[in-house]
């Protein structure tokens, strides 16, 4: 692979990796506030495929399609604490894992039974396909998107967690969630606020990743969740900022090595993925960003 | 036998805080047994002991963080004994935990901004203001992470940040643990001046009895998961258990 083919890997990596950033962010906050692993994540993306699905299907304008799959996606993780996880509020990291285990299997068990195992079409827009040249490289607009759009999520949720009373009280919960209360913050209230803001992150990242996937099925989930858990672990466990560095790296990594086009590759392709990310945490068991910094 | 346990007898300020037969457990293990103990409005009382007497059980329980414990707390004559923790902050009782447990990764700003939030609708009267003056060293690292401080400093920003939501009561549970003597005598100076300028009730886990005995009005001495004496500064320096465990003098 020359200079020039691994760079214009990394910018068609973009996207991917703009949509694993985005699902790691919510994943390492409810780490860092709850110490759950949410593997149910992968299911709001799912969730918020399907709300576009039946919505395009409909001929709905993306005027509307965007703040409903917002909305849907924000809407279901909230009921996800509520239905399965403020019954185990304290309970050890490994029967959250597991309850979270549960949860994805059964949405997407519903999904099968109430839809269909098969995918489903997502209508391309227009302009997803369109592109750029920029000196020797090309550069598609669903990859300036994503990858501006983003950005500017970020910006908004360190402005979010930094000046409002409830995000700073999001990082102080990630802290010491008992102290919190000793402020006079009710639990429950801070817990569902992370739910939900991590809801609206995989919102983003479902328009995002959907509007140039094509298809959606009820174990769309399950790859990202994965890529985004690895993401977090890469980037340092609970650390914002990593989760995102994470994110990009697993983005870039994946297209660099689906581009390589050498069968004997692609067919280990997860197995290089995963010796990759072995041998980064040996060099840095603290995550590429580090542990310690807290969330934003 | 308790050296005097009839204070209810005695005329005294008004009762803020009653606990009566509080008993908590670690799942089989009694950490605290049937304590009784009263603070009347504006006075500073010590909770003495040593390491493992149930002391920080006795405050965590007051506050609503340790959930596992029959018998009633009362404030101000109203039961708050199953209320969770931000309900009891909300009631008027502020805790500065034992170490200190400041938001390290937070500026001094935003964890005194979360003290704050407890303060419901008396909210913003200017109280950050009046802490900033009792406690200059903070006003000065605002900016910075409370990660930044000092041990000093940051014991200061525990105890400020517990006063942003202008506490009735305020539980301190070993403010001066691990700090210098110099400072020591800074964080009790505070006390009184809490109390004197502020109208603070004071309860106060120490086990420097020594300096705890002249800056309170009334101790009670744990022991075991018990309480074991009771009564003022005086009465307990005479007593003779105080003095062989707690000030060096041979029974």
């Amino acid at each position: 692979m020359t200079l020039h083919e691994f760079v214009q890997q990394c910018i068609n990596g973009l996207s991917l990796g703009s949509t694993y950033a985005l699902l790691a962010l919510g994943l390492a906050m409810l780490f860092s506030i709850m110490g759950l692993i949410n593997f149910a994540h992968g299911e709001l993306l799912t969730i918020g495929g399907y709300v576009m699905w039946t919505l395009l299907h409909h001929d709905v304008s993306w005027a509307l399609v965007v703040p409903a799959t917002l909305l849907a996606t924000t809407l279901a993780a909230v009921a996800m604490e509520r239905i399965a996880f403020r019954p185990l509020r304290g309970a050890s990291i490994e029967t959250l894992l597991v309850t979270s285990f549960a949860l994805a299997f059964f949405i997407q068990t519903v999904l099968q039974i109430g839809v269909s195992a098969e995918p489903e079409p997502i209508a391309h827009t227009g302009w997803s396909d369109r592109g750029y040249s920029v000196g020797p490289y090309t550069i598609g607009l669903i990859q300036i998107i994503t990858t501006a759009v983003t950005f500017a999520v970020l910006v908004a949720l360190v402005v979010f967690l930094r000046r409002t009373l409830l995000g700073v009280s999001i990082r102080a919960a990630a802290e010491d969630f008992a102290v919190v209360r000793l402020m006079g913050i009710p639990a429950g209230r801070v817990v569902v606020a992370a739910f939900a803001l991590s809801g609206l992150l995989a919102g983003i990242a479902s328009l995002l990743f959907f509007a140039s996937a094509g298809s959606v099925s009820p174990t769309s989930g399950t790859a990202p969740v994965v890529a985004a858990f690895i993401a977090v672990v890469l980037g340092g466990l609970g650390n914002l900022a990593g989760a995102v560095v994470g994110g990009y790296v697993l983005g870039f990594a994946d297209q660099i090595l689906a581009a390589v086009h050498s069968s004997t590759i692609l067919q280990f392709h997860d197995a290089v993925v995963l010796a990759i990310l072995i041998g980064l945490l040996l060099l840095r068991p603290q995550g590429l960003v580090g542990r310690s910094r807290g969330l934003a | 036998m308790p050296v005097r346990n009839d204070l209810g007898a005695r005329t005294g300020p008004r009762v803020l805080l009653e606990v009566r037969g509080l008993t908590a457990r670690y799942g089989p293990v009694v950490a605290v047994r049937d304590v009784d103990l009263r603070v009347g409005e504006g006075e500073i009382v010590a909770l003495l002991g040593a390491n493992g007497a149930g002391k920080t059980t006795t405050l965590m329980s007051i506050v609503g963080l340790h959930r596992a414990r029959t018998g009633t707390i009362e404030l101000d004559g109203h039961e708050i004994g199953h209320l969770p923790p931000e309900r009891v902050v909300r009631r008027g009782v502020g805790l500065a935990p034992e170490g200190r447990r400041i938001f390290a990764g937070l500026t001094v700003a935003e964890n005194l901004r979360l003290g704050a939030a407890g303060a419901g609708r008396a909210r913003d009267d200017g109280r950050r203001e009046r802490l900033l003056e009792l406690f200059p060293a903070l006003r000065e690292r605002l900016r910075l992470p409370a990660a930044s401080l000092s041990g000093g400093e940051q014991q200061q920003l525990a105890i400020a940040r517990a006063l942003m939501s202008g506490p009735r009561l305020l539980l301190l549970d070993e403010p001066t643990l691990g700090l210098a003597p110099k400072l020591v005598r800074l964080v009790f100076d505070l006390i009184a001046r809490l109390r004197d300028e502020e109208g603070v009730t004071i309860l106060l886990v120490e086990q420097n009895v020594h300096q705890a005995l002249r800056s309170c009005d009334r101790a009670y001495l744990m022991r075991v998961g018990g309480i074991e004496a009771e009564g003022t500064p005086e009465e307990l320096r005479r007593d003779r258990r105080v003095q062989a465990a707690y000030l060096g003098v041979p029974e």
